[in-house]
């Protein structure tokens, strides 16, 4: 013990503390539903409806020219939510109305054409300022969707303020992973991120990947621990290779409610080529494009 | 009237003593305060100091032939004067808890307690004092003091806190904790030893002195510290501390949890035997020692991957300094010095009695160590076993509780207060000898007083 100083306990304990990230919680006071009179319709509006009484959110459903407006106004008044007077013609319209209403998130049913799909799904999340949930199938819990997230990061670590929505939308109990997936070139960025201590910086291969993993890990759950609103389990993997053959691994594995991709800075969405890829293939469940 | 029976057997020449001309006795008394006053000025290395003088006082007894040369088997008188039973328990004890520690379950509970504290300033003098007193009953105070004053500096960053308040009350805290058992600081093994004191009968005695010695430091160093250990009240405030402790991680100071495990029960099974020691069988048979080393063996069995560093671990330092001080005192025996010591003892503390004899080995203590000074007191109370049980308990208890709160007066005192003030002065945080003694004489003297009125309860029980 002698030969232990001062010092090397020092270092244990510094190690054994980390700098709590600061990720906010996303302000949800706005939130805005799209209808297009669709069977996805009700999904829509029972996830706004959910965010509402979780969040006290004020909620505005737009419809689309094809939607009833009486249909429209009854299901939403069922719900305390406040239906637009005027319908959107078309996506452009949409995003001039979500902006002036400031809205912090669209839930989208996406459409059952393919073509349009591609269009109106690229308009709506590259013009629009909040991301976007888009809904590609009947939900049947909206508490569900929430419960179960899978975030795909790339890049290395620093944008963290992109995990706020995850953090945010998931589910007290609930599950929230990152999976991170990086080159080998970025693989040292993402350990000085994250703060490795010198000899695990010395690893390399799984093991480094696995330490890596221990320290994200660490973060994200301070995160969690700090906020002690919500007590959810939050999960970090970093893994080298091509994201979308990982994220499609995963997500045949893990039974997930919601999938996560892309960034969002300074009030737009930013998708690569890999994130944009990704929006479009995961199919099965709703898609938060950041 | 103040009952020191051994006085005359040392007189006696029973205990190993003969007539030994006034001169001569002179001479290894001047030998011995020489000694002590070296050792309370660390000028020299204390193990080598020791044993220098242990072999100048060699020679010069056998020059005056205090050893008989007798033929036959038999073992040398200065092997004879080594309390090897002491030697053992020190032995033992630290492979024990060198091995303990490195399964990092201290750091994890202090870890956990930072946590538990919320951040709040008073919590975190609290739960930190607290964990000191109890770490520095089952690891020695340096290493106690070493731990927690660590985690203290680093916790105290995050909080921006001054961290001066904490250490000083964590550096007096470990001497109170070093009342708590019987292998919880030397002293208490000499006198222990001597005194043919139990594991669980230590424990009982000085058990609830601990833990009221403890609430009242605590009220001292709120009524002392003022601000700097305020709670928290504005609730931003609160939200940060909490963040910032949160961040802690207890689980990042265990590097093998197998063995962080297997540990745990080690402790706690070792704990177990030295506490039911008089009820195992065949273990009742032989001395804490033997529960001590069965302790080390047992853990280095855990450990079995790295045996010869943990034995590296072994304070030899400290194990060469029990050889030489031994020697020094059995000298002292048969030179006459430990009776003219007795004599005056039994004439300074006549009129005081116990609690008279508790505050002389505090004063002592408080300026040199305390280790020779029970050792001493050992020695003069029992020279041998008849002799030491003829000893009233609550006098035993009194060198017990002097010397080791005597250390918190002065920050040379104790290992531990010199480690508190080592680690502010390398954070550049100095506080001066004055400074210290304003501080440590508050809580020391408050400690005494109640143990003075303990021992007083003790006398009409025990």
């Amino acid at each position: 013990m002698r030969e232990r100083s001062l010092d090397e306990f020092e270092s244990i304990f510094e190690q054994a503390s980390i700098p709590v990230l600061n990720i906010a919680n996303v302000d949800l006071a706005r939130v805005s539903a799209v209808v297009k009179g669709d069977p996805l319709d009700e999904s829509i509006l029972d996830l706004a409806s959910h965010l509402k009484t979780r969040f006290g959110s004020e909620v505005r459903v737009y419809r689309s020219t094809g939607a009833d407006a009486d249909t429209v106004f009854a299901a939403a008044r069922k719900r305390s939510l406040s239906p637009a007077e005027e319908p959107f013609n078309s996506t452009a319209e949409l995003v001039g109305q979500v902006s002036i209403e400031r809205s912090q998130l669209v839930l989208f049913p996406e459409p059952a054409d393919e073509a349009a799909r591609t269009i109106d799904i690229d308009h709506l999340v590259q013009g629009a300022a909040p991301p976007v949930l888009l809904v590609r199938s009947p939900v049947d819990k909206p508490a569900d969707v929430f419960g179960k997230i899978l975030h795909s990061l790339t890049g290395n670590f620093q944008q963290t303020q992109n995990f706020a929505h995850s953090f945010t939308l998931a589910e007290s109990g609930g599950v929230l992973l990152l999976l991170h997936t990086v080159t080998s070139d970025e693989l040292a960025d993402v350990r000085d991120a994250l703060q490795v201590s010198p000899d695990i910086a010395d690893e390399e291969g799984d093991e480094l990947l696995e330490s890596m993993a221990h320290h994200g890990e660490r973060f994200l759950k301070a995160v969690v621990a700090a906020s002690r609103r919500r007590s959810f389990d939050v999960g970090y993997r970093i893994l080298i290779g091509d994201v979308v053959s990982i994220v499609q691994q995963e997500l045949e594995i893990g039974d997930y409610g919601m999938f996560v991709v892309g960034s969002h800075r300074e009030g737009h969405s930013y998708l690569g080529a890999s994130d944009y890829q990704l929006m479009h293939v995961v199919r099965g469940i709703p898609v938060l494009a950041l | 009237m103040f009952n020191l029976p051994c006085t005359a057997l040392l007189a006696s020449g029973d205990s190993g003593t003969a007539a030994v001309p006034p001169h001569q006795t002179w001479i290894f008394a001047a030998l011995l305060v020489v000694t002590l006053l070296l050792l309370a000025t660390e000028k020299i290395q204390k193990t080598v100091l020791v044993l220098i003088s242990a072999l100048v006082c060699l020679f010069l007894a056998d020059y005056w032939g205090f050893f008989p040369h007798t033929a036959g088997h038999h073992l040398p008188v200065y092997i004879e004067m080594i309390e090897w039973e002491v030697i053992g328990i020190v032995i033992g004890a630290t492979v024990f808890v060198e091995i303990a520690a490195r399964s990092g379950i201290f750091t994890w509970i202090s870890v956990k307690m930072l946590k538990a504290s919320r951040g709040d300033p008073f919590r975190l003098l609290i739960f930190l004092s607290v964990l000191t007193t109890v770490f520095s009953a089952f690891l020695d105070n340096i290493t106690a003091m070493i731990i927690i004053g660590s985690l203290t500096v680093v916790a105290c960053r995050k909080l921006d806190l001054n961290p001066m308040p904490f250490l000083v009350t964590e550096g007096i805290m470990t001497n109170v904790g070093g009342l708590l058992t019987l292998i919880s600081s030397i002293p208490n093994i000499i006198v222990g030893k001597a005194a043919d004191i139990s594991y669980l009968t230590f424990l009982v005695v000085t058990g609830p002195y601990t833990i009221i010695a403890i609430v009242v430091s605590m009220l001292i160093a709120r009524w002392l510290f003022g601000s700097a250990v305020q709670p928290l009240t504005e609730q931003a405030a609160k939200a940060h501390n909490l963040a910032a402790v949160t961040a802690f991680d207890e689980w990042e100071t265990v590097k093998d949890r197998k063995f962080f495990r297997t540990s745990i029960v080690g402790i706690i099974l070792v704990i177990l035997a030295f506490a039911l020691k008089p009820q195992i069988p065949i273990l009742r048979d032989f001395g804490i020692e033997v529960v001590a080393m069965l302790a080390a063996v047992f853990m280095l069995l855990l450990h079995a991957d790295d045996v010869e560093h943990d034995l590296d671990d072994v304070e030899w330092s400290l194990v060469f300094f029990f050889v030489g001080l031994f020697i020094i005192i059995g000298v002292m025996e048969r030179g006459g010095v430990l009776l003219q010591i007795g004599t005056l003892l039994s004439g300074l503390t006549d009129k005081t009695g116990t609690v008279g004899l508790m505050w002389f080995t505090a004063l002592f203590s408080s300026v040199t160590d305390n280790i020779p000074l029970a050792a001493m007191m050992a020695k003069i109370f029992g020279p041998t076993p008849e002799a030491a049980a003829a000893v009233d308990r609550a006098q035993w208890f009194a060198v017990v509780f002097g010397a080791n709160l005597g250390g918190n007066i002065t920050p040379i005192g104790s290992a531990s207060t010199v480690v508190a003030c080592t680690i502010l002065k390398k954070h550049g945080l100095k506080v001066s000898f004055l400074g210290f003694v304003k501080i440590g004489a508050v809580f020391a003297a408050a400690q005494l007083l109640l143990a003075s009125g303990y021992l007083l309860i003790l006398q009409r029980l025990l």
